[in-house]
């Protein structure tokens, strides 16, 4: 698993920030929304820095050494949590402070760095500083040389760099300098930050993990050692439990839950109440006929596949397997990597993993330049009850020669029927037939509504980057939600891509082909006996 | 003119297909030559028998909710509702079931032979008029099952292109036909030819169905095996919905789904004492007032720790509603552009349906034409009733034929694309500064004789049986019926044949790759490698056994044992007691737990 993420929320609040903390608030809301609906154990912090209050760990222990005029207008809104609602909340309230304190960003990241510091979690440590550079500083070098000493490794620091205004300053300069120097170059403007996110719940990266650490064996004579991992896998929309208003949502009892239950009857005696699991076995069906299952039939009829292996089969012109045969999601198949350490066991010497990328390499470039794929057969574990067969095609991309591995059906997995011919002869007989004009028509539209990738331009519609618009809606409308009861589904149009293509040109090429595509009732009418006699055949 | 394409017709759209059911009678023909033998060769009849069998194993696994039925015509003996003679209802319109495959397989054997010779019997005057009474038959047993939604088939096996003798028969015979087909029952022809008795549509049988001369005449048993099997799938339409190009252009198309993996069936619960089937109810149940729910329409999120965030289940489904119902265009790419990794599940098959809306058979084929000759595919969105909508591919298909007939239909197959979400690039996190090694032009080239030497010819994916599904239906088989058999050999067709491989010269090319890119004395230093590690290990069990004695031995094992608090003790320690008192030390904590008081129970004896 992933490590988890200690962030703090640094937010500057003084009075120039005040007109832009509509936008921080949103952005930073929508990371910690992120983190809820994930659930990944992410802990947030938030602290402002020029507030109207004190209220910082720091200030305190200066106190009670009878210093309390350190670390004044620092105010930790929230120490370092798991977020939930109360949390957004804080967030979401942070356009309304208006702070008047004073108080700079050395003395701020003090306190967050100490806040992390004292956190006795494990996880990667972040701070978000949020701020327009605007506070003149007293940029004490011991003070600062020893914040950098403490940031050291373990504390990254990023900064969201709010756009300043009108004034410029040397001040405002020595600050962006000296923050930019801190975070070692990290620095984000909110614009940036704004756009990238387009408002974005940004879903967690899986961590790849290898489904299969194996030899692909060609013949009985050579092997390539190999990983091989998901490339791709379809996100679900989130799965959601059942509710029970039974209760007022208000009632602090309620846990609102339900539960399943599964009763079973008997069929043939109506006395019995209720069948309990000793009175039950299960059955495989064999067309009409149940056979009960015991451990030693469900031995009989299951198949051991043997060894964990991954073997070729042959090889075959790509030609020969339709593109839409592809049964599954696609694995990609990397060579076995070179140990980092000494302590990564699971790594290759360098010179065998060397081999391993030139045998593989040599693999998907002669596939390539054949037009053949590899047909193998693949067993993930030992004893496995399964057998996957499919093909390796080349993946050739910047950081090396891969091979992707995509499952290819069983005969039973086909269902292939014969449907009418489109063939001029049988089609002409019942009218359907396009006419040259109508043929013409149809290639003017593929044509006019081409959004092909282009050499120099970029691809107007490359569906590897198009988000997943109803995860996005429904996340969005989760916040809304979570904030506000009566919040309904926001609309459609605000998640879905842009049209690639000017609505004229669309509008345009659909009139002409729809103007020559169209039958004319008189034609429909002559259709219609041969039509039904063409039905479901 | 394009009000044909504006016209309302929602209740039309997604209309579920129902046709969800087939049923099948088969009628075979009995005449004498059925049974001739050429010299070491099955007669039609065996080969009949065979490829029935095959129907029948396919059909179980393939679809549970399918009827068939066996009836022979020109036979001695007379059997069925109709009570025609010269024709006999071998097996009623039923489920297919082990025992019918058994009565089936039995008539290979050479006293099964005998006892059909003796039960029904080959033999008849007047042919023509045994087929006529046949079909009249055929339908009559499809009519009995009445159940609306099904496709029913009469499928008629026959080596004789002309069964009538005079014209009355053969316009009683097209008038039979005719009401089969206001009966909707259809008629296709499977005709087995010989070398010695060719088989010609023309002689009778285009009288019957005028475009049966297409029907691909089968001469070997694997052809009309691979014929039938496509049959014993019926053809189902999942869904009817419209391709929208645009705010004026519809089309109306069916969805298919010509690749689907098969499972095997799920397990049904049955009463222990009768072996019935049990009713199954289920409750929603509230846990806070322990009632039961009728209706659970709300459901919620979790939110942070204890937190929910509640939907009712119509806001859930307009989360999901994006965009109009069916396949919307956003435009054509180049063929080139789909990649291989562009895939999340099998895909579905487009057909244009004339019937939804008049001139998409048209519209259909002039883009299928032209996407073929521009090399594009389409990309759309598809929107369903229940699910998210995906952008899909559209990839027009052409259609293929040879001898035997059509190989793959003419049509559009929609591909779903997956989301920048459902996409990972391990290949970059695990790679990231310096690009891998790449072969050189030498390594590729022993590397293309590979690919050239291990060609499979005629390669098919249908000619790959699942291993696992194979074994598990032919073992219910046998368990079904309990016979006498010995255990079937189920093969695993997925195994490389290196034999194959060696008799096309695979270890002389496969070497040279190999010596050209792992070096010439890989091998050698793979030993190398592999004897120093083994040096290093093999001290390292025995001193483990010796930690593991420790490990047990600070442990009052008997005294635990004895008050059953072996169980809190971890698992790395009883696994240390095992190896050390040389137990089996695999397995869940209990066995563990129960392996040690065992043992240390037979100790103390």
């Amino acid at each position: 698993m992933a490590d988890k993420i200690l962030e703090v929320f640094l937010v500057d609040v003084n009075p120039t920030m005040h007109p832009r903390l509509k936008d921080v608030s949103g952005l930073l809301k929508s990371r910690a929304h992120s983190k809820v609906v994930q659930d990944n154990k992410d802990e947030i912090a938030l602290i402002v820095y020029g507030a109207e209050g004190t209220n910082n760990e720091l200030n305190l222990e200066n106190e009670e050494s009878g210093n309390p005029e350190q670390y004044m207008n620092i105010d930790v809104q929230f120490p370092m949590q798991v977020p939930d609602l109360a949390k957004i909340r804080a967030i979401s309230d942070l356009a309304m402070v208006k702070g008047q304190g004073n108080s700079d960003f050395l003395d701020a990241l003090a306190v967050a760095i100490d806040m992390l510091v004292k956190v006795q979690r494990k996880g990667k440590k972040r701070i978000l500083l949020v701020t327009d550079y605007q506070v003149p500083v007293d940029l004490d070098q011991t003070f600062m040389e020893n914040l950098q000493a403490q940031l050291g490794d373990s504390i990254i620091l990023e900064v969201l760099e709010v756009a300043r205004g009108d004034v410029q300053d040397d001040a405002a300069e020595d600050n962006m300098r000296v923050l930019a120097g801190l975070a070692e170059g990290r620095v984000t403007p909110m614009k940036a930050a704004l756009k990238l996110s387009e408002g974005l719940v940004a879903l967690k990266e899986v961590k790849p993990v290898t489904t299969m650490r194996v030899d692909l064996e060609i013949g009985p004579w050579m092997s390539i050692k190999v990983w091989s991992y998901k490339k791709t896998s379809a996100k679900t929309f989130p799965s959601m439990k059942k509710y029970s208003n039974q209760l007022e949502a208000d009632d602090p009892e309620a846990t609102h839950l339900v539960t399943r239950a599964t009763v079973y009857r008997s069929t043939t005696d109506a006395d019995i109440d209720e069948l309990g699991p000793e009175k039950l076995t299960r059955a495989y069906k064999f067309g009409k006929q149940k056979v009960p299952v015991d451990e030693a039939v469900e031995k009989m009829v299951s198949f051991v596949a043997g060894n964990k292996e991954l073997k070729l089969v042959g090889f075959t012109k790509r030609s020969s397997i339709p593109r839409a045969w592809f049964l599954k999601d696609t694995n990609i198949i990397v060579p076995w990597p070179q140990a980092k350490d000494s302590k990564d066991k699971a790594g290759l010497d360098p010179e065998e993993a060397e081999k391993a990328a030139l045998g593989l390499s040599s693999l998907a470039q002669a596939l390539e330049e054949k037009e053949c794929v590899a047909m193998v057969r693949s067993v993930r574990t030992a004893n496995s009850k399964s057998v996957e067969w499919g093909m390796l095609t080349p993946h050739l991309v910047e950081e090396g020669d891969f091979v992707l591995f995509n499952r290819l059906p069983f005969a039973e997995d086909l269902h292939i029927h014969n449907f009418p011919s489109f063939d001029a002869e049988q089609q002409a007989k019942d009218k359907l037939q396009p006419s040259a004009s109508q043929e013409a028509a149809a290639r003017d539209l593929i044509l006019a509504l081409d959004i092909g990738a282009k050499s120099g331009h970029e691809d107007p519609f490359c569906v590897d980057r198009i988000h997943n618009p109803t995860l996005q809606r429904f996340y969005s409308f989760l916040g809304a939600r979570a904030l506000d009861a009566d919040a309904t589904v926001p609309p459609a149009a605000d998640f879905l891509p842009a049209c690639p293509l000017p609505s004229s040109v669309m509008e345009g090429a659909v009139a002409a082909f729809s103007e020559v595509t169209s039958p004319s009732p008189t034609e429909l009418l002559l259709q219609l006996p041969s039509l039904c006699s063409s039905l479901f055949l | 003119m394009s009000e044909w394409y504006d016209e309302e017709e929602d209740d039309a759209e997604e209309k579920e297909y129902d046709k969800n059911k087939s049923f099948d009678v088969f009628l075979i023909d009995l005449n004498l030559t059925m049974f001739h033998k050429a010299e070491n060769d099955e007669s039609s009849f065996e080969i009949t028998t065979r490829v029935l069998l095959d129907f029948l194993r396919n059909k179980i696994i393939s679809s549970g909710n399918d009827m068939v039925g066996i009836c022979f015509f020109g036979s001695r003996e007379k059997k069925g509702n109709l009570n025609f003679e010269n024709v006999y209802v071998y097996q009623e319109l039923d489920f297919p079931d082990a025992q019918r495959i058994k009565e089936l397989e039995t008539l290979l054997t050479k006293a099964g032979q005998e006892a059909f010779e003796l039960q029904v019997g080959s033999g008849c005057e007047d042919h023509g008029k045994a087929l006529v009474h046949g079909l009249w038959t055929a339908s009559n047993v499809l009519h009995t099952a009445t159940s609306s939604g099904v496709t029913k088939r009469v499928l008629l096996f026959t080596n004789e292109d002309n069964p009538c003798t005079s014209e009355v028969t053969v316009s009683s015979a097209i008038s039979r036909a005719e009401t089969m087909t206001e009966q909707q029952h259809s008629l296709e022809i499977l005709p087995l030819a010989s070398p010695s008795k060719p088989f010609d549509f023309k002689k009778f049988y285009t009288r019957l169905q005028p475009d049966v001369a297409d029907v691909p005449v089968a001469e070997k048993l694997t052809a009309l095996r691979t014929i039938l099997r496509k049959k014993s799938h019926s053809k189902r339409r999942s869904k009817m919905l419209h391709l929208h190009i645009g705010e004026t252009v519809r089309i109306a198309v069916g969805l298919y789904s010509l690749v689907q993996e098969a499972r095997k069936g799920n397990t049904v619960n049955l009463e222990v004492d009768t072996l019935e089937p049990v009713q199954t109810e289920v409750a929603w149940i509230c846990q806070d007032t322990a009632a039961v729910l009728t209706t659970v329409d709300h459901s919620f999120f979790p939110y942070g720790p204890g937190g929910k965030v509640v939907f009712n289940n119509q806001e859930i489904a307009q989360v999901k509603e994006m965009l109009p119902r069916g396949l919307t265009l956003v435009g054509f790419k180049p063929l080139c552009e789909l990649k291989d990794y562009q895939q999340l599940r099998s895909s579905s098959f487009l057909y244009p349906e004339e019937q939804l809306k008049a001139g998409s058979t048209c519209a259909f084929i002039a883009l299928h034409k032209q996407m073929i000759a521009t090399e594009r595919f389409a990309i759309v969105w598809a929107q369903t009733s229940q699910f998210m909508p995906r952008l899909a591919a559209l990839v027009a298909q052409e259609e293929v034929v040879d001898d035997e007939g059509q190989l793959l239909p003419p049509g559009m197959n929609m591909i779903p694309l997956p989301f920048s979400e459902d996409i990972r690039c391990p290949e970059k996190s695990l790679f990231p500064v310096t690009p891998l090694p790449r072969a050189s032009s030498e390594m590729v080239e022993e590397a293309k004789k590979v690919v050239s030497a291990l060609h499979l010819q005629d390669f098919s994916c249908e000619d790959i049986d699942n291993p696992m599904l194979q074994k598990h239906y032919r073992m219910l088989e046998l368990l079904a019926i309990d016979y006498d058999k010995d255990m079937p050999d189920v093969e695993d067709s997925t195994v490389p044949d290196y034999d194959g491989f060696e008799k096309a010269g695979g270890a002389s090319v496969v070497n040279n790759w190999k010596s050209v890119t792992y070096g010439a004395n890989h091998d050698q230093q793979l030993a190398e490698k592999a004897a120093t590690v083994k040096k290093g290990g093999s001290k390292r069990p025995a001193e483990k056994s010796v930690d593991d004695l420790r490990d047990a031995s600070d442990v009052d094992w008997v005294a635990l044992a004895k008050e059953g608090k072996l169980a809190k003790l971890t698992v790395p320690k009883l696994k240390a007691y095992c190896s050390a008192h040389k137990l089996p030390a695999s397995g869940k904590k209990d066995d563990l737990v129960a392996r040690i008081s065992e043992h240390l129970s037979s100790t103390e004896s």
